[in-house]
């Protein structure tokens, strides 16, 4: 009697487990990587419980981070975005947000599960530098780059590269240092034969998943090789400053697909198959100029470019 | 209390009498000299339908201290009135002092009179005149027929003079001469006469642009300005006599003026130093919040009431102060009246930083990344159209409030000043609004373009690069230019034809693009959001874009990002303040971009010429959509009196210049006259 006495007088001061909810800022994370979860914990009775304190603990009980319940959301306090750091294995991971309980009045412990799945690494593959138009047959050089985003060091990982019908026609490795200007993207020159079909080929390039004690997944790109026949003759185009009368350097020649840029003394060349082409000629601050050429034999073209107005900043 | 400054130039002097304060007035009672400009303490409304405690009183109040305000302050005090300025900002001059001081006049006015005979009587050093002397041949019938032909039409199919308000230009052409000379008389020198403003006629050369001459010290007498308060964008210092970007070596040539350099801050500096010297009180970081009237909507404007609004240094929290401050009031209550015995002249500009305002005029508007004026210059509450709002509380009508559509300064364009949010005033550092700017900017030119794509706040393109700049309309001298019909004879029913309309229409819709709704507009209001130019280094280099402080920003402030690949890239963007989304198909686009400028032929916009983005590092740079002028606002009539809806005269209240609407001229020959006839009317008003 005694016993049931106590026991009721106990129970009318026991709130129960309050209700606790996680709030995830993603469900997929790179391994190794950073995500945040905010926790909101209740009591339907209205109980402040500012100052408690939650843990988040991985499957095998150890804990991933912990954090105070510091501030009010409605009737709810909210500790927000804990970070905790995925795994470096790749996989469904659960987790547990655990607040123990307190006496008076009885909060019992409440566990909440929640999961994320941690991936491999992607391996962003870029390409560039390759010329606009290449002959036939003809040996090019061109840049291929590759970013974790989470920064890892992609040194020496090797790269292939292969042409329409799957076969590989070069690859490399990655350097040491990374490309100017960049954080961690790491690249390497390569070079490679043109295929002797004339035409636009679609060539990838690749880098295969690899595991550097954190799983990167593959790369790849797709990239265009244009290969033309060997040039015919030369079109030298001279761009000039329609009213000064001075060259332009660094005007921009286009001749689809040849493309070049002017010199020191505005002048550029552009070896090139026989045929009509839009010649068009920019430059930085000009009004472009274009015009139809018809190439039958070497050829210079004289052009003129008349200045941009005036720019909008100096407003009248 | 003025600050002297180590360049050696001087503060201006008042003529008669030392500076009067608040404080003086209660120990004195009353200002001293006999052309008291204020006097300050509690002064209780006879009507009691305010029953209002004045703080401070004078003949007439000036609402602004740009183009409008300045002149309207220096005529009424010329005409005996005293003036006291309010001014929002922490300095004089609004818009003014960062225009291009190109001020479009007329009507036989002493530069063109000057220019005629080839004279230089000034000693300026003047080459030979630029326009022959037969166009610089003018008076103010010609004027007014000029401003009012119906039969303009420009490039955009717009007719531009058509439908300007016929009082308000008659005049404004009457007393366009008298500005000139107004303007001269108050130390404002000028080039020789190179063309005209946009707004300013067909058939005559009006504008010259406001000068100064370099030399060791700054003098506004002489007229002179020293390197230092001259800036060095060389040196990618501006400073803070002027924000305005001054064209460094020879400027003066090409207008000429050789050895002078030009700016709307010689306008604002010279008037400002003129306005001090005669006495003209200037209550800086002082925004006025209502016009009171004896009744709500009847009787006369009896003065204002005022809320202070200091600028700090964001750094280290200091409040940022004028230039000169000899005839300052430094007035730091949070809310004062001040009363006019005469008349309040609304100066405040336009209304482009109030979306339910601007959205009135143009529906477009209601993307809220708009930048409008210089906004790091004037400040938060650069043109947010408080006077045309307490002119409307009080009854005002409002006019030309359709002026503003089409216009090629009042519509908003998409800027190739890009990186900053400040893309207008593109201010170095030297002049406290970088404070605020925080970059200048990087300038592309309509040109850069070629070499960037402009995509949307989902990472769309939405138009061909190349049209988003440099498509022109102003209809103005000389014939021809624009495509507008020459020989060109006023009045001439050809002008409009439609065979020549179609000849020289020419207009980029890239705005109408940039601000059409798209995949990440949302409910309510769907704005289009923030427009970024998309390059890579490659770009960058072609073009020795200068990308680095304080072209941007260090450190970075979101309208600039830089990032190793596009999918980095895309969610970097959500740093600006108006970009709610990553740029979802970035990546996609840049992949079909590349595509299809290998395939030599842009079969999506039409681009003449695209060049391959791919090598890193990557940038996104903010392209804002930005808006110069404002057209629309307060009805006011020849003598710049604001009317009512019934078309009643209010009485004590006159307007001018952006606050005001009936007419499609741009800039400071508009604005000049405006002020100088409402400082002639209001001074003359009966003192209540």
């Amino acid at each position: 009697m005694i016993a049931s006495t106590a026991m009721a007088a106990r129970a009318a001061r026991t709130h129960g487990a309050p209700t606790c909810a996680v709030e995830q800022s993603t469900h997929e994370v790179d391994a190794g990587a950073e995500l945040t979860v905010t926790v909101r914990l209740y009591c339907r009775y209205g109980c402040d419980l500012k100052g408690r304190r939650v843990s988040i603990r991985a499957d095998d009980d150890t804990e991933l981070a912990s954090a105070e319940f510091m501030e009010r959301d409605g009737e709810a306090v909210v500790a927000r975005e804990v970070p905790l750091r995925a795994p470096l294995g790749v996989g469904v991971q659960v987790c547990r947000a655990v607040v123990g309980a307190q006496d008076e009045p009885l909060h019992e412990a409440t566990s909440t599960e929640f999961s994320f799945v941690a991936k491999a690494h992607p391996t962003n593959v870029s390409v560039w530098g390759v010329p606009s138009a290449i002959a036939a047959g003809e040996r090019f050089r061109f840049t291929v780059g590759s970013k974790c985003p989470v920064g890892c060091n992609l040194t020496d990982r090797q790269l292939s590269i292969f042409d329409d019908e799957g076969a590989q026609v070069c690859g490399g490795y990655l350097r040491e240092d990374t490309w100017p200007g960049t954080s961690a993207l790491y690249f390497a020159e390569v070079e490679a034969e043109a295929p002797l079909a004339l035409g636009d080929h679609r060539w990838q390039a690749r880098i295969l998943s690899f595991d550097s004690g954190v799983p990167h997944a593959e790369g790849a790109i797709i990239f265009t090789v244009k290969v033309v026949s060997p040039p015919d003759h030369e079109v030298k185009v001279e761009a000039f400053d329609g009213e000064k009368q001075t060259p332009i350097a660094g005007a921009h020649v286009l001749l689809h697909p040849y493309r070049s840029f002017t010199d020191a003394n505005g002048v550029a060349r552009l070896k090139v198959t026989k045929g009509r082409y839009r010649l068009f000629v920019s430059g930085f601050n000009y009004i472009a100029y274009e015009n139809i050429i018809d190439v039958a034999a070497d050829v210079t073209t004289r052009t003129e470019l008349m200045a941009e107005p005036e720019g909008q900043e100096d407003y009248r | 209390m003025a600050r002297n400054r180590d360049s050696g130039r001087k503060q201006p002097k008042p003529r008669k009498e030392k500076s009067v304060s608040r404080r003086d007035f209660f120990k004195g009672g009353a200002a001293a000299g006999g052309a008291a400009v204020l006097s300050g303490g509690a002064r209780a409304q006879e009507s009691g339908a305010q029953r209002i405690q004045w703080n401070y009183e004078a003949d007439v109040v000036v609402l602004g201290s740009g183009c409008v305000g300045l002149h309207a302050a220096v005529r009424a005090r010329d005409l005996g009135a005293s003036v006291i300025v309010l001014e929002q900002n922490f300095d004089v001059g609004g818009k003014l002092v960062h225009s291009g001081g190109w001020t479009s006049l007329g009507g036989g006015d002493a530069i063109q009179e000057r220019d005629r005979t080839g004279a230089d009587p000034q000693s300026l050093g003047l080459k030979a005149p630029l326009i022959k002397p037969e166009d610089l041949e003018d008076d103010p019938d010609r004027l007014f027929r000029d401003v009012t032909d119906w039969s303009v039409v420009d490039a955009t199919g717009v007719a531009r003079y058509r439908y300007n308000d016929r009082e308000l230009h008659r005049a404004w052409a009457d007393n366009a001469p008298k500005v000139r000379q107004f303007m001269m008389d108050n130390y404002v020198r000028f080039a020789r006469i190179d063309g005209t403003h946009q707004g300013g006629g067909m058939s005559r050369a009006r504008a010259a642009r406001a000068i100064m001459k370099l030399a060791d010290k700054t003098d506004i007498k002489a007229g002179t300005l020293s390197p230092q308060d001259r800036g060095d964008p060389v040196g990618e210092r501006h400073s803070p006599f002027s924000p305005m970007r001054q064209i460094p070596g020879g400027s003066g040539d090409a207008i000429g003026a050789p050895g002078w350099v030009y700016g709307g801050f010689v306008i604002a500096r010279s008037l400002e130093f003129s306005a001090r010297e005669k006495g003209v009180r200037f209550m800086l970081n002082r925004h006025m919040d209502e016009l009171i009237r004896e009744q709500p909507f009847g009787g006369r404007v009896l003065g204002v009431k005022a809320s202070y609004t200091p600028r700090m240094h964001p750094q280290n929290g200091a409040r940022l102060e004028s230039f000169w401050q000899n005839g300052n009031v430094d007035e730091r209550a949070e809310t004062i009246h001040i009363r006019a015995r005469r008349a309040v002249i609304v100066a405040t500009g336009g209304m482009h930083g109030s979306i339910p305002l601007r959205t009135m005029i143009d529906p477009r508007m209601v993307e809220p990344s708009i930048e409008y004026g210089p906004s790091a210059l004037i400040g938060p509450l650069n043109m947010d159209g408080s006077g045309i709002i307490a002119g409307m509380k009080i009854g005002a009508n409002l006019a030309g409030m359709m002026q503003n559509y089409q216009h090629s300064l009042g519509s908003p364009t998409i800027s190739t000043v890009i990186g900053t949010r400040d893309a207008i005033g593109s201010i170095f550092p030297g002049h406290p609004a970088f404070l605020f700017a925080r970059a200048k900017g990087i300038s592309i030119g309509g040109s850069g373009w070629e070499h960037a794509i402009a995509v949307n706040q989902v990472g769309k393109r939405f138009y061909n690069e190349r049209a988003i700049a440099g498509v022109s309309s102003d209809a103005k001298y000389p014939a021809g230019s624009d495509g507008t019909r020459a020989p060109f004879m006023p009045l001439d029913w050809r002008n409009a034809s439609p065979a020549q309309v179609k000849a020289q229409y020419k207009r980029s819709a890239a705005i109408d693009a940039a601000l059409a709704m798209n995949e990440g507009s949302r409910a309510p209001d769907f704005a289009s959001g923030p427009v970024w130019a998309i390059f890579d280094s490659a770009a960058a280099q072609r073009g020795g874009w200068q990308l680095r402080y304080p072209y941007i920003a260090d450190p970075p402030d979101g309208y600039f990002h830089k990032a190793d690949t596009l999918a980095e890239l895309a969610k970097k963007v959500m740093g600006h303040p108006y970009q709610k989304m990553p740029l979802k198909y970035l990546e996609e686009t840049v992949a079909r971009y590349n595509a299809l400028a290998e395939k030599g032929m842009d079969e999506d916009f039409e681009k003449p010429v695209l060049h391959r983005i791919d090598t890193p590092p990557f940038y996104a740079a903010a392209a804002s959509i930005r808006v110069l002028d404002s057209y629309g606002g307060l009805r006011i009539n020849g003598r710049a009196q604001v009317l009512d809806t019934q078309g009643e005269v209010i009485r004590g209240l006159y307007a001018g210049g952006e606050a005001s609407g009936g007419g499609w001229q741009h800039g400071i020959g508009r604005a000049s006259v405006h002020g100088y006839i409402a400082g002639t009317n209001a001074a003359q008003e009966p003192s209540a």
